[in-house]
C-alpha cells in the first residue's frame, strides 16, 4: 500500500473510531435523558428510542472534521518545529470552535439555554482532562519501556562489537 | 575515469591511489564515498576538511539540498547525499527518522512516544528530534517492541 492510500485509510479508520465512540455515548445519553430532552434538543428528537439519521450524519461529519483538525495540527508537513503542547492546545481550541459552530448550525440546543452550554463545556473539558490524563500515563509507561529496550539494545550491540 | 586494479597477495591491506588533475568536488565526493566504506565520514567545517568516526555522529540531515552531519558539538557539511549515507551506514545503526534525517541509534538517550504514532527522541547532546509515523515502526522493530 502506498503512503497516500495508507493516509486515506488511516484517516477513515480514525474518523470511524471517533464516530462509533461518539454514537455510543449519544445512545447512552438518549436512553438516560432522551425523553426529557426530546422537546429541548433535536439531538434527542426520538427520545429514548435512539438517534435520528440526521443526528447520526451530523456526528459523522463532526468526527471527520475533528480527525482532519488532528491531522492538520500534527502534520509534519505544515508545522515542522511546533512543540507537542502547542499543537495540542491549538487542536483542542479548533475542535472547541468547530463544535460551537455545529451547535449553532444544527441547533443542538437553544443558544440561550445556559444549562446546555454549561453541559457542553463540562463535557468538552472533562473529555479533554480524561484523554490527556490517559495519554500522559500511557506515554510515560511506553517511554520507560522504549528507553529500557534502547539501553538493552545498546548494551547487546556494544558487546557484539567488542567481541568482533 | 579509469580504474586500475592490482591484485597481489603481498599487499597487506587495500590501498587506493587517486591520480587527478586537481581535487575537484567530484573527486572529493569519491573520497567521501570510499571513507564511508571504512565507516568514516568526511565533512567540511570553516573551509577545513575533517575525517570523523561515523560512530561519533549523532544524526545526519538535509537542509536546502545540502547534507550535514552533527556530532556532540559540531556541524559538518558533506558532499554525499542522505540516501547514499543511509545505505552505507545502515549496518552501523543509522536509521531513517524522517524524510530529511537519519539518526544514530547508539546516540539516542531516550525515546518518547508522541501523538499520532510519532516518536520524540533525545540525542546524547540533549537535542530532540522527531521520528515520523512512517519510520517509527522500523525503529520500534529494531528495538524489539512487540
Amino acid at each position: 500500500m502506498n503512503i497516500k492510500n495508507k493516509e486515506i485509510f488511516d484517516f477513515a479508520a480514525q474518523t470511524l473510531i471517533l464516530f462509533a465512540f461518539t454514537i455510543l455515548i449519544l445512545i447512552f445519553l438518549a436512553s438516560l435523558f432522551g425523553e426529557g430532552a426530546k422537546e429541548l434538543s433535536p439531538l434527542f428528537q426520538l427520545g429514548s428510542k435512539g438517534l435520528a439519521s440526521s443526528t447520526i450524519m451530523q456526528f459523522f461529519l463532526s468526527s471527520a472534521i475533528i480527525t482532519a483538525l488532528k491531522k492538520f495540527f500534527f502534520s509534519e508537513r505544515i508545522f515542522k518545529r511546533m512543540m507537542t503542547l502547542w499543537r495540542t492546545v491549538f487542536m483542542l481550541f479548533s475542535i472547541f470552535i468547530s463544535s460551537v459552530i455545529f451547535i449553532i448550525i444544527f441547533n443542538w440546543f437553544p443558544l440561550d439555554y445556559a444549562m446546555g452550554w454549561a453541559g457542553f463545556i463540562i463535557c468538552f473539558g472533562g473529555s479533554c482532562i480524561i484523554i490527556s490524563a490517559f495519554l500522559i500515563i500511557k506515554n510515560k509507561i511506553e517511554s520507560r519501556r522504549y528507553t529500557a529496550l534502547l539501553d538493552d539494545y545498546k548494551r547487546k550491540h556494544t558487546a557484539i562489537n567488542d567481541e568482533e | 575515469m579509469k580504474i586500475h586494479i592490482n591484485e597481489d597477495p603481498n599487499f597487506r591491506e587495500i590501498e587506493i591511489t587517486i591520480n587527478c588533475k586537481r581535487l575537484s568536488p567530484d573527486v572529493e565526493r569519491l573520497i567521501s564515498m570510499l571513507r564511508v566504506l571504512d565507516l568514516k565520514l568526511t565533512g567540511k567545517k570553516d573551509g577545513q576538511t575533517y575525517i570523523l568516526d561515523a560512530a561519533k555522529v549523532l544524526y545526519i540531515d538535509t537542509v536546502d539540498k545540502k547534507t550535514f552531519f552533527y556530532t556532540k558539538n559540531d556541524v559538518y557539511e558533506t558532499e554525499l547525499k542522505l540516501y547514499e549515507l543511509e545505505e552505507q551506514l545502515a549496518a552501523m545503526d543509522f536509521l531513517r527518522a524522517n524524510k530529511s534525517c537519519i539518526i544514530n541509534l547508539q546516540q539516542i538517550i531516550s525515546i518518547k512516544p508522541d501523538i499520532d504514532g510519532k516518536l520524540l527522541v533525545t540525542m546524547s547532546n540533549n537535542e530532540k528530534l522527531y521520528v515520523s509515523r512512517q519510520y517509527s515502526p522500523i525503529i520500534k522493530a529494531r528495538l524489539g517492541v512487540k
